[in-house]
């Protein structure tokens, strides 16, 4: 065990592979950073590098890119509010609205810590409890998968600024755009009103472009305020008459260490519950992200701030999302199985390398050099991320210097490309359209975009694993017929009645004794 | 190079991008064909001359972006390939086409000199891949990696598409089916599991892929080839092995029928039991799994994968990528050492490599199997059973309405009404809005045509100078920023923008 570590760290520590880990964590800031490009983007178009490079090389640059691109995420979805990944939805919001309060620098911070601690504490449980809590991971089955859909949606739902009721509507509308297209429990067409296009379904990711990016695009040329609120961006950013040497840190890191020692202990709860999601296949850092932010939210002092710039809200999200990346590699190195899309293209990586995941992997001495390899790579990312994403921060913060009149083109430019690049379609640029003109009239009506993206991104997972266990057993008990589906299951029904039952609860109780 | 003023002619072929299949087979000259057999109308010419007015007067600005981007059209055969070429392949990434797309593409750069990229056309249960890479442009720069869905999804009236539609190049992966059980299942081979099934229909789970996907096929064919009904074992539809194999190894199904390779982890680590392949020959990779043929049963069935293009590609272009395809198989191109069928086998893929002709005949005769399979009445009545489509939406549907009930119980209706107060709406806000619409259509109209270059620098120009930025500072922005945008799209990071006439 430890001469393999040694022999890891040595392997680790060659100019070559911290070149490579230099040079894709660069790549991955720029990537992530781009709205419409995600990381498992960024990853497949480093498949044919891969074969040039040697095993762990390959490896560890997909860790530092996947680790560096989710970070990146956070500096469109705080700046102009498109999240740059789906997984930065879940607290838009919140970073944004700290951006027009002019602290855009500070809620980036928050992100760039938190996201490098909640990674390290990925790690951490990827290095010490891998083979064991994968065992867990694979004890879910349709049952269970429907009950953890559900909760994320719920959660999404519960969490929404604003009404519940609304953030349910929202969480419909989404789920209603997620049944578009080839069904593929039935292999039904439906909804396609005889577009082809229509057949695939809409994509999330310009749906997600659409809704934020764009609609905030027409939120700006509508109003005469543009330029009024960027003014006050500019007096809210002036630097002080401050030469000393952390002057360009302050802005960055000022008041954000010592928040993040008072938030220690939720900053340990979101992690744990990113890695715990991470780890189960097919639910990733995405979901992690929603269901710590409403945990969160739950035991905050102050959740009337959550949705309206809360610092707390993007802290601990971010965290769950980091530690989350980690936490997929752990079915993926012990069984095979994808955690996530980014660790399928690692399995497709690990086989061409001549490299079967699975249990012997941890018993091979040589291939155990490279998970330990892994391992390490996943430290060194995250601290490589402290400077490249503060280099990153500092960069990207001109963005908001910008007058909006000169902004709002630019960043409708960026939609549209980010919209067709995904998969190359003049459709998903019109679906950017529609989402765009739809996420203004939702915001008219106040009713939040969030859950509308996350009801996309799961709905047809939801449908799915609903119509399996059907297929399996028509009758609604058999949802509840295995302990971990039925404990996850009691929990979600449990989450709606609370809020049905406590004002009545409070009633009775406040009613003159 | 052709010249600058036929941009504009473009203009009156109204053509929507929206249907790609057109767009594709629809080549600029066409345009001006139409153009000239018809004669414009007044409004018509007014807006050609307004938009030549236009390029005359920022002549040197278009004539400094030229300056600034190398690239020509001159399309023609003898040069092909020089510029990026495009691989659509119609399933998701990690899985066993995926792969084998991603090292085709490898070797193909290497072969032919030119960037490979693979998009990942994933949905519609193969549809989009397929039609995408299918009716793309003739012109041997998109290359599609067909699978055998194409010769299943027209059976089942989902897509009009057949092989007919490509010019088959080379078959690649050939997989037979498996049959998996966990390993501490009570059936050891398949005449154990045909003997229960025979005793009790009905009880048996089994997934692999969606209901009516190759390997539903594979199972059902099986049973109805034993004399069983096909659907006495239940098949739970699933996106693809693996998660098909998860839920096997968490108990949620019984069986799994999908390709060896692809169960590859599970199997050799002894979590998972192979009870036969559908082959006819024990495959070369795992010898000690024995085939449904050897236990009395004579039933195989595969799934496979190929290179293929667009029909009407050139023949030249075909020949060319035909060469250079079967100079990678037969192992005279070498990546890191290693050659094609070398990285093919370590990644535990089974090949059988059929070229032009022979794999059309292939094709013809897959494509009958499994057309007899899926016409057959065994199958056609198993696949109305189950909960209807409009089941989940319907739900859906009423618990919207319960939610707007809800909300007008609360009287929180009046909070539904707009709220214009907010920030005020002004006249020139509406123009502007309508202006970024506009930009946004006209994107979409002329960018298959003009390419991203000149329709996105017409665009983010008038939009800025609009939303009101003095006319040189969005000359400025606009010269750097899209050639920015597109180096970085479309040269660093290998997004296939539209290519335009002049080939950016």
């Amino acid at each position: 065990m430890e001469s393999t570590f040694i022999t890891a760290i040595q392997n680790i520590a060659t100019p070559e592979v911290l070149l490579v880990i230099f040079l894709s964590a660069v790549y991955g800031l720029f990537v992530g950073s781009i709205p419409g490009l995600t990381a498992t983007m960024a990853v497949a178009l480093l498949i044919p590098l891969t074969f040039y490079l040697d095993n762990l090389s390959a490896i560890a640059a997909i860790v530092t890119l996947e680790a560096c691109s989710i970070f990146a995420g956070d500096i469109p979805t705080t700046l102009v509010r498109i999240p740059g990944t789906p997984s930065s939805a879940a607290y838009t919001d919140d970073a944004y609205a700290l951006t027009r309060r002019g602290l855009h620098e500070t809620s980036l911070g928050v992100s760039l810590v938190f996201s490098v601690f909640g990674g390290l504490f990925g790690a951490l449980i990827l290095i010490v409890a891998a083979p064991q809590l994968a065992k867990i991971a694979f004890q879910f089955t349709t049952y269970e998968y429907f009950w953890l859909y559900v909760l994320g949606l719920s959660c999404a739902a519960i969490v929404s600024t604003g009404s519940r009721l609304k953030g349910a509507l929202a969480l419909m509308i989404g789920l209603m755009f997620s049944t578009v297209g080839l069904s593929e429990v039935h292999s039904v067409p439906r909804f396609t009103f005889g577009f082809d296009e229509l057949f695939t379904g809409i994509n999330f990711i310009p749906a997600m472009i659409g809704l934020f990016g764009l609609s905030e695009v027409f939120r700006n040329t509508l109003t005469s305020k543009t330029d009024e609120a960027a003014e006050k961006l500019e007096s809210a950013t002036k630097e002080e008459d401050d030469h000393s040497l952390f002057r360009h840190l302050k802005p960055v890191f000022g008041g954000v260490l010592p928040h993040f020692w008072k938030r220690k202990f939720s900053w340990l709860r979101s992690s744990c519950i990113g890695s715990t999601i991470g780890m189960i296949p097919g639910a990733g850092a995405d979901i992690a992200a929603w269901i710590s932010y409403a945990v969160s939210k739950k035991f905050s002092k102050t959740p009337e701030e959550y949705g309206k710039g809360s610092l707390d809200a993007v802290g601990d999200a971010t965290s769950a999302n980091n530690s989350a990346l980690a936490g997929a590699w752990i079915p993926a190195l012990v069984l095979g199985i994808p955690g996530d899309s980014v660790t399928a293209i690692v399995i497709g990586v690990l086989l061409m390398k001549n490299i079967t995941p699975g249990p012997e992997i941890f018993q091979n001495t040589e291939q155990l050099v490279l998970v330990h390899g892994i391992y390490l790579t996943f430290i060194v990312a995250n601290l490589l991320l402290f400077p490249l994403g503060f280099l990153a921060i500092r960069s990207g913060s001109q963005l908001v210097r910008i007058p909006r009149r000169i902004l709002m083109p630019m960043i409708l430019m960026f939609c549209v490309v980010g919209a067709y690049s995904i998969n190359g379609s003049y459709f998903d640029v019109w679906v950017m359209l529609g989402m765009g003109m739809l996420g203004f009239v939702l915001e008219v009506f106040d009713i939040p975009l969030g859950p509308v993206v996350l009801g996309i991104i799961l709905g047809g997972q939801l449908e799915q694993s609903f119509i399996q266990n059907l297929t399996k057993d028509d009758s609604l008990l058999s949802f509840f017929n295995r302990p971990i589906s039925a404990g996850l299951g009691l929990f979600c029904i449990a989450l709606w009645l609370v809020p049905v039952i406590m004002p009545l609860l409070r009633k009775k109780w406040s009613s003159p004794a | 190079m052709k010249p600058l003023f036929m941009v504009p002619l473009v203009v009156d072929s109204w053509y929507l991008p929206l249907h790609s299949k057109d767009s594709n087979s629809l080549h600029w000259q066409s345009c001006f064909l139409k153009y000239s057999l018809r004669k414009p109308s007044g409004t018509e010419l007014m807006n050609q001359r307004a938009i030549i007015e236009v390029s005359v007067r920022y002549k040197s600005i278009l004539l400094s972006l030229l300056l600034l981007l190398s690239g020509c059209a001159a399309e023609s055969v003898d040069d092909y390939p020089d510029r990026p070429i495009t691989v659509i392949c119609p399933w998701s990434v990690g899985g066993a086409t995926d792969r084998t797309s991603r090292q085709l593409a490898v070797f193909l750069e290497q072969e032919l000199k030119v960037p490979v990229n693979v998009i990942n056309a994933t949905g519609g249960r193969g549809v989009t891949g397929h039609s995408r890479g299918l009716n793309a442009r003739p012109d041997g720069y998109t290359l599609a990696i067909i699978t055998g869905e194409l010769n299943m999804l027209h059976w089942q009236d989902l897509t009009s598409l057949t092989w007919h539609d490509s010019e088959p190049i080379i078959s690649l992966v050939d997989g037979a089916g498996a049959v998996f059980v966990k390993k501490d299942s009570p059936f050891q081979n398949a005449q154990e599991l045909r003997d229960y099934v025979k005793q009790n229909p009905g009880k048996l789970t089994a997934t692999g892929t969606a209901a009516g996907g190759i390997w539903h096929l594979a199972l059902a064919g099986w049973l109805d080839f034993c004399g069983l009904n096909a659907d006495d074992i239940k098949w739970i539809p699933m996106n693809g092995a693996g998660p098909s194999l998860q839920e096997l190894a968490s108990g949620g199904v019984d069986l799994v029928c999908c390709s060896l390779p692809e169960a590859k982890t599970l199997y050799e680590s002894g979590q998972v039991r192979c009870l036969g392949v559908m082959a006819d020959e024990p495959l070369a990779e795992f010898p000690n799994v024995p085939t449904f043929a050897s236990q009395g049963m004579n039933w195989s069935i595969s799934g496979w994968n190929g290179l293929a293009v667009p029909k009407g590609t050139p023949a030249p272009i075909v020949n060319k990528i035909s060469t250079a395809v079967k100079k990678i198989i037969d192992g005279e191109i070498t990546v890191q050492g290693k050659t094609f069928p070398e990285t093919m086998r370590d990644a535990g893929l089974s090949t059988r490599y059929r070229a032009n002709d022979e794999f059309a005949v292939f094709l013809e005769s897959n494509d009958e199997t499994l057309g007899k399979l899926l016409t057959s009445d065994a199958f056609r009545q198993m696949s109305s059973k189950g909960t209807g489509p409009l089941v989940f939406p319907g739900l859906l549907a009423v618990a919207m309405c319960v939610i707007l009930g809800c909300l007008a119980v609360q009287k929180k209706v009046h909070a539904l009404a707009p709220d214009v107060t907010k920030d005020t709406v002004t006249s020139q806000g509406v123009v502007n809005t309508v202006l970024v619409l506009l930009g946004i259509v006209a994107y979409q109209l002329f960018a298959e045509r003009l390419g991203f270059v000149l329709t996105a620098g017409a665009i983010l120009f008038l939009l800025l100078w609009k939303l009101g930025t003095r006319w040189w500072i969005s000359a400025l922005i606009t010269l750097f920023l899209i050639p920015g945008i597109y180096s970085l799209f479309a040269q660093l990071l290998r997004v296939p923008l539209p290519r335009g006439i002049f080939g950016w």
